[in-house]
């Protein structure tokens, strides 16, 4: 009886103080506790751009197994696959080799890249983010200080950390027709340093594409990926490597009706960064690709618009990059200034072509980027930050392919208080020609392409919901292939964003953009709307996510649907089992790829296709 | 204004720091429903919670175990050194969940799962060291791992 009125006196303590000290929630506690230490709040940088945020919870809750998941909902520039079937989210359809490399992917706050071929979206754009904690996107040149060559949007994957994730996880996906992946990750911290490794393997068996023969377009491919890092409180390496086999779809093909159409990448990157004090930061990257292409055709292949008057064309490089860099960082009264110098030398190390067309110049193989930045954050008060940026990048050839001396220059303002913020920009921004474009097309001392920018970005939050919107213009003093003086390509762009808290466990995220472009890739105007509605819940051991994706422009005032859905059922904290389906409707947003006769030379219906294929995925994920 | 605090970032690998606000309301609630007192004393080796809890005036960080109400484990190393005696007399809390499961003397855990925190205590657990939570954590105890 005693120990029954002890228990209840403890009760009645227990439910006073609680009530008396605390009128709090632990729900809402929670919910607080959550939100502020997501690992994204501790790597947001309100002055890199205009951000689109992924976090971890929200990854999950997607189910988004690789980056392309991802940029099929990111507003302006979304996934796309140019006639390769290289991630190329700026492809237009033609023959231009790659066109995205004003887009730039960062693991860690490390950029990789494909040296001498350009951007690391080019490999990096669909890989497995098994590995992966968050992702955040910066739009509108970004600040300078992570950015070695001009760039326009920035991606920055943020990698899990063992503090969170240590211990083993096994994941086996199985899709219909054939499609599979597996991943293994292991995470540990010890005394003094932790470390994190993650291995995954992809077959991605993809729907053929009919281009009117027996032999219809494949896109296939197969992918081992290796991501691992070890650190201690100053000090990280990453390694990562990518083995990736895979049916490169047209091709050189003039009318797309390759009788062979492969390509083989082996990618290895490998960074060390130190942080010596307070004030100065080291970074040291080394990337190595070697590629091996493989076409055939019946008839005479093209590349890059020039007829190459071979039908079987193969090719083996090897290209690698070093980059070195050193930022100062340092606070004086309101200013905080950050500068460095970056240098990245890129080479072409080999090429054994069985029969190399003439390209009708000197092609290079060297490429030497020097840039200096030097950005001023004035922090007027709690609420009101000034900014201002410049950077000079000199970019030294060899070859035929000219010099390129680029600069930057970015102000910006951000006011922010604990419900309201707004942030605007204005920027000046040089890009270089894509060299390796120029060089296949044979144009001559290319001017950079020079843009000037305004953007401005309203934002409101409570506890329930979250509203926001952005607006851009921009004026391209020339274009990105057309440099003809008398045309000014223009853009307008806007974003909504609105996420609503229905319930601690029910969210809905509205996402609407809408673009008009003016003298663009030779179109006198361009309108472009999307939308991305998603719905997420969790009821007891399940959770619930729906989502559509919505594109239409005004080429052809076509509506397409992506609609997915995902059921996963968390058997308990260690195993969990998810089916998700994807382009249920199949209507996703098709791209367009040009071809010609190679006989008369006239065109021919261009070939549509989805980079997004109707599939059922069962997943199980185990951790140990 | 934490909006701009996150300006003067440096490095990823380097930015683990926990909110100090929103942690400590989250752990002054759990300690009080835990040990029904308005002050304890708490040991942990972890830096990060030991710079949070620096700043409460409700929960004293204490050197060693032997002097702790609360014992908060962050990882396997610090589980393996504490002796059990300790584990048993003092209440052990953690923030991983496989300590939870690894280890029969703590009674619950705040950690998080693919992006989300949670709570989680243990009802055997609890009645062995006499604790009573409020009916509003009744769905965070379950009966066994």
């Amino acid at each position: 009886m005693d120990s029954f009125y002890k228990s209840f006196k403890i009760f009645l303590l227990s439910s006073f103080l609680s009530t008396l000290l605390y009128s709090e929630n632990i729900d809402d506690l929670l919910n607080e506790f959550n939100q502020k230490n997501d690992t994204s709040q501790k790597t947001i940088d309100e002055n890199k751009g205009h951000l689109v945020l992924y976090t971890r919870d929200r990854i999950e809750r997607m189910h988004a197994r690789t980056l392309k998941d991802i940029l099929e909902t990111t507003p302006v520039i979304y996934y796309h696959e140019n006639r390769y079937a290289i991630p190329d989210p700026l492809a237009g359809g033609s023959g231009i080799p790659y066109v995205s490399n004003l887009i730039r992917v960062y693991i860690d706050g490390v950029e990789v890249t494909q040296g001498w071929l350009g951007s690391g979206l080019m490999l990096y754009g669909d890989i497995n983010i098994d590995f992966v904690d968050h992702i955040e996107f910066y739009y509108m040149t970004p600040s300078f200080e992570t950015s070695t060559e001009p760039a326009y949007m920035t991606i920055f994957l943020y990698s899990k950390q063992p503090d969170q994730d240590s211990g083993a996880k096994l994941s086996l996906l199985q899709g219909d027709n054939g499609y599979n992946a597996q991943s293994f990750s292991y995470g540990a911290e010890k005394e003094d340093y932790s470390y994190m490794i993650n291995i995954s393997h992809t077959d991605a068996i993809r729907d053929k594409i009919d281009n009117g023969t027996d032999t219809p377009l494949s896109r296939d491919y197969q992918r081992t990926q290796i991501f691992g890092y070890i650190k201690n409180d100053n000090q990280i390496f990453h390694l990562q490597l990518i083995n990736k086999e895979t049916d490169s779809l047209a091709g050189l093909s003039w009318d797309a009706t390759p009788e062979l159409s492969e390509v083989d990448y082996l990618n290895l990157h490998m960074d060390y960064g130190i942080t010596f004090n307070e004030y100065w930061h080291a970074q040291f990257t080394y990337e190595w690709l070697k590629t091996n292409i493989r076409y055939k055709d019946d008839t005479p292949l093209i590349s890059a618009g020039i007829p190459i008057a071979l039908t079987s064309f193969t090719n083996e490089s090897k290209n690698d990059t070093f980059t070195a860099e050193l930022t100062h960082k340092t606070t004086i009264g309101k200013h905080h200034f950050i500068t460095g110098v970056k240098a990245r030398r890129k080479k072409l190390i080999y090429a054994n072509t069985d029969e190399a067309p003439s390209l009708g110049k000197e092609p290079f193989d060297t490429e030497v980027v020097s840039s200096i930045f030097f950005q001023d954050q004035y922090k007027y008060n709690e609420n009101n930050l000034f900014s201002l940026g410049v950077s000079y990048n000199h970019i030294d050839r060899n070859g035929d392919i000219g010099n390129n001396d680029l600069w930057q220059f970015r102000v910006g303002y951000i006011y922010a208080n604990d419900q309201w913020s707004y942030k605007t920009y204005l920027y000046r921004s040089m890009f270089a020609k894509d060299p390796l474009g120029t060089s296949l097309y044979n144009l001559d001392n290319l001017t950079p392409q020079t843009s000037l920018g305004f953007t401005q970005e309203a934002a409101y939050k409570d506890n329930d919901q979250s509203v926001r919107l952005i607006l851009h213009i921009m004026k391209d003093e020339n274009g990105l292939l057309n440099n003809d003086p008398s045309i000014e390509t223009k853009y307008f762009s806007t974003i909504l964003n609105y996420n609503y808290i229905l319930t601690n466990n029910s969210k809905l995220d509205l996402q609407l953009y809408y673009a008009h472009y003016t003298d663009i890739f030779n179109v006198d105007k361009l309108q472009d709307w999307s939308g991305y509605l998603a719905l997420s819940n969790t009821y007891k051991h399940f959770d619930f996510y729906n989502s559509v994706i919505w594109h239409r422009n005004s080429i052809d005032y076509k509506d397409y649907f992506d609609l997915s859905s995902t059921i996963t059922w968390n058997l308990n904290e260690n195993l969990s089992v998810s089916l998700k389906g994807e382009n249920l409707l199949n209507k996703a947003k098709k791209t367009q790829q040009y071809r010609v006769d190679p006989i008369t030379m006239t065109p021919l219906s261009p070939i549509d296709f989805s980079t997004s294929n109707r599939r059922i995925k069962l997943e199980v994920e185990y951790i140990f | 204004m934490k909006k701009f605090l996150t300006l003067f970032i440096l490095c990823y690998w380097q930015l683990h720091a926990l909110d100090i606000k929103s942690t400590l309301k989250i752990y002054h609630d759990l300690i009080s429903v835990i040990t029904h007192k308005s002050h304890v004393t708490l040991y942990t080796e972890n830096r990060e919670y030991i710079n949070v809890f620096l700043h409460s005036k409700k929960i004293q960080v204490v050197n060693t175990p032997s002097t702790a109400d609360i014992i908060l484990i962050t990882n396997r190393n610090m589980l393996k050194k504490i002796p059990s005696y300790h584990l048993k007399r003092a209440i052990a809390f953690t923030t991983k969940y496989s300590l939870l499961q690894g280890s029969p003397y703590i009674i619950g855990a705040l950690y998080r799962k693919k992006g989300r925190s949670q709570i989680l205590f243990i009802r055997k657990r609890l009645r062995q060291h006499k604790v009573i939570l409020p009916k509003e954590y009744e769905k965070y105890i379950i009966g066994e791992l």
